[in-house]
């Protein structure tokens, strides 16, 4: 029940943070997260080719809504579509959450890297591919954050047949 | 509003094998047809105190109701009530269990003490050495006059010596307790075997004594018993027995002894309409030798398909409607008469080879029971706090699992149930619808009675029950313990159980029901 609480209070928090100033600040953790340098942060935020200003793609927007969408998808697999008595053990939930993470870590890489590769950014930013790699990683953190978030909330899961009590560290 | 009951008298050895048997398909959930519900109450009758069979049932009676004490009657296993006789009789002398009633001053004592042959004048005397003429043997297997027989063994074949002591039944302290107690809506029956001592004796005397209870001055509600809805069995020779030159039982005596039941059963029983419903079992394949024990070596038979199909005829009687079984005066006035065949004369008997209607009213239940227990031997383990039924509300966890209910009381009941199918299985005539291990496996499993060998075959789900294919497909399913924990977390899903035990029971006899008809073809 506390858990219950805790998860949908975080949730919320997160849902009213990306209403109110879309992924940036979840990537960012507000600035502090050292992964992400403000140069490939503005790239990411859609600093546009020209550099006059942010009028470019919002690739956090992108990343963020595919992160969400496979995490969700990843999570409908394993507990309402497989929904297996022998595929709802806690292993094979860390099984289903690495793939997902490696998915997003590609996803949240290959944006900036190509853009980086092709020269399509503003040339007074600075990033290399270690930053993008900083970024996937930052991704695939926050889809191991989503999906735990998701399946320890009891409403979602109970829904499963044979997943019904399927989280992190049981059974 | 209470419950009618069934009294079932179960006399001599054979008495307690088909009570094991009715117990049996009583914790399968079948039960007779029809709206009246039976409380029923066994009372086993045999001087043989040390009969391992009377122990296993006496055991296993228990078992069956400490589990229903804890779960109730609703859960489709165990639905039947099986009460002791204490609860209505306030006498406690039973010297084994509850159910066994007391035969006084039998244990350790000669026949001829019994009668007191030392202190009768002349002509009694001589009189007694007539009728009781003959030899037998001791515990100690030396041969010795038939007076001088130790009833502590039984009546080791002889009906004139069980008929002497068996009636002192109408004078005992618990038959007045269950004169007076008993009513109109309750029946009897009485199961014996016809070509024994105890069975042969009993069934006549008991039976006379309850429709004689008008005579007994010493009873209440008579009128109740004289005109009781009475059925009864009567198990003719059904197996085969060692041949022993010393031993005072022989099978070539078997056939003998029956027509001289039978003929005195035709004078004092049939002849004046004494039983209601009496029914008929007999089977003349000559097939696996029983050990050829008079009772001193315990007398432990392996359980045989003859005494599932007499507890049939129990199921039956309560099938019977009352106005079926008026009785007036003491007398039946349309008594009905039944015997027991199969479709296929099979040495080894699948469901297949019962009638349609032995068929239809054992073959899912056992089947589900079966299951069940397979379930718990072969894959619970792995289940347990694993898979969503165990770990919903209330939890079938290790918890569970090491309290007395599982591992005490069900466990043991169905160990018993293994063995009760491993020993049909591996007698002849055999009953073997279920796919079990080899004989040689069989015979060690029987002789070790060791918990972790178990009876079934634990190659697949899908061979399990010999004679029904399962229905498979492309797009269906596979039958395996997946599909088992599929099915229980489905039929969990949603429901709400008072107790783990309860639980337990009744969502395996749901899943059970579920996997057996959609899968194998049964019809619910």
């Amino acid at each position: 029940m506390r858990g219950n609480i805790i998860s949908i209070l975080v949730l919320s928090v997160v849902i009213l943070l990306i209403a109110i100033s879309g992924f940036s600040p979840i990537f960012e953790i507000g600035g502090l997260n050292p992964l992400i340098p403000v140069d490939l942060a503005d790239h990411l935020r859609g600093y546009d080719i020209t550099c006059s200003g942010y009028f470019g793609t919002v690739w956090y927007q992108y990343v963020g809504l595919i992160m969400i969408a496979s995490t969700v998808l990843f999570y409908a697999i394993q507990y309402h579509i497989i929904d297996k008595p022998t595929f709802n053990q806690k292993h094979h939930l860390w099984i289903m959450i690495a793939f997902c993470m490696g998915f997003n870590f590609f996803i949240a890489f290959i944006f900036p890297y190509n853009s980086l590769q092709s020269g399509d950014y503003c040339k007074d930013l600075n990033f290399s591919v270690f930053n993008c790699a900083g970024f996937a990683f930052t991704n695939s953190v926050l889809c191991f954050v989503f999906y735990s978030l998701l399946t320890s909330l009891t409403i979602p899961r109970k829904l499963s047949r044979n997943c019904s009590h399927t989280t992190l560290l049981t059974p | 509003m209470t419950k009618p009951r069934l009294y079932i008298f179960a006399i001599g050895g054979t008495g307690s094998r088909v009570l094991k048997s009715l117990t049996m398909l009583l914790a399968a959930g079948i039960k007779p047809e029809g709206e009246t519900e039976f409380e029923i109450i066994p009372i086993v009758i045999d001087p043989h105190k040390s009969n391992e069979d009377l122990k296993r049932t006496d055991e296993l009676i228990l078992n069956y109701q400490a589990i229903t004490r804890e779960i109730g009657f609703d859960n489709g296993f165990f639905s039947t009530e099986l009460s002791t006789p204490d609860k209505i009789l306030k006498t406690k002398t039973k010297a084994l269990g509850s159910f066994t009633f007391n035969l006084q001053q039998v244990a350790k004592k000669e026949f001829k003490d019994y009668i007191d042959l030392a202190n009768l004048n002349e002509p009694n005397k001589a009189l007694a050495n007539i009728l009781f003429s003959g030899k037998s043997i001791n515990k100690r297997g030396e041969q010795i006059d038939l007076l001088d027989i130790e009833m502590d063994i039984g009546f080791v074949g002889n009906p004139n010596i069980g008929s002497v002591v068996l009636n002192q039944f109408k004078d005992s302290d618990e038959f007045k307790e269950f004169a007076s107690n008993f009513n109109e809506a309750d029946r009897i029956f009485i199961i014996s075997s016809i070509f024994g001592g105890t069975g042969a004796a009993g069934f006549p005397t008991i039976l006379k004594n309850i429709r004689d209870a008008m005579n007994n001055k010493n009873i209440d509600g008579k009128g109740f018993l004289q005109n009781a809805k009475i059925g009864a069995i009567t198990v003719l020779p059904y197996f085969n027995i060692e041949k022993e030159t010393d031993s005072p039982i022989q099978k070539s005596d078997f056939i003998a002894k029956t027509k001289a039941a039978l003929s005195y059963y035709k004078d004092n029983v049939t002849g004046n309409n004494l039983v209601n419903a009496l029914y008929y079992i007999a089977d003349n394949y000559t097939g696996k030798a029983y050990k050829n024990d008079p009772g001193d070596g315990g007398q432990k038979n392996d359980a045989h398909f003859i005494e599932l199909a007499s507890a049939l005829a129990i199921i039956n009687f309560l099938e019977i409607s009352d106005d079926a079984l008026q009785t007036d005066e003491g007398s039946a006035t349309c008594p009905i008469y039944r015997e027991f065949s199969i479709k296929r004369d099979s040495t080894e008997i699948k469901f297949e080879d019962l009638e349609i209607g032995s068929e239809k009213k054992i073959s899912l239940k056992l089947s589900q029971l079966s299951l069940f227990k397979k379930f718990i031997d072969e894959h619970l383990k792995s289940s347990k706090e694993k898979q969503a039924w165990s770990m919903d509300a209330p939890a079938i966890d290790d918890k569970f699992l090491s309290q007395t209910f599982y591992k005490t009381y069900l466990s043991d009941f169905l160990n018993a149930y293994g063995f009760w199918l491993a020993e049909m299985d591996l007698n002849r005539r055999g009953f073997s619808p279920f796919a079990l291990k080899t004989k040689e496996e069989l015979e060690v499993y029987i002789d070790n009675k060791s918990e972790e060998i178990q009876p079934f075959n634990p190659k697949s789900l899908t061979t399990f029950i010999k004679d029904k294919e399962v229905k498979q497909g492309w797009f269906k399913k596979t039958v395996d313990y997946s599909f088992f924990d599929d099915c229980l977390s489905k039929e969990a899903k949603g429901k709400n159980y008072n107790t783990a035990q309860a639980k337990f029971v009744k969502l395996f006899f749901e899943t059970t029901k579920h996997i057996l008809t959609s899968k194998f073809g049964f019809q619910s």
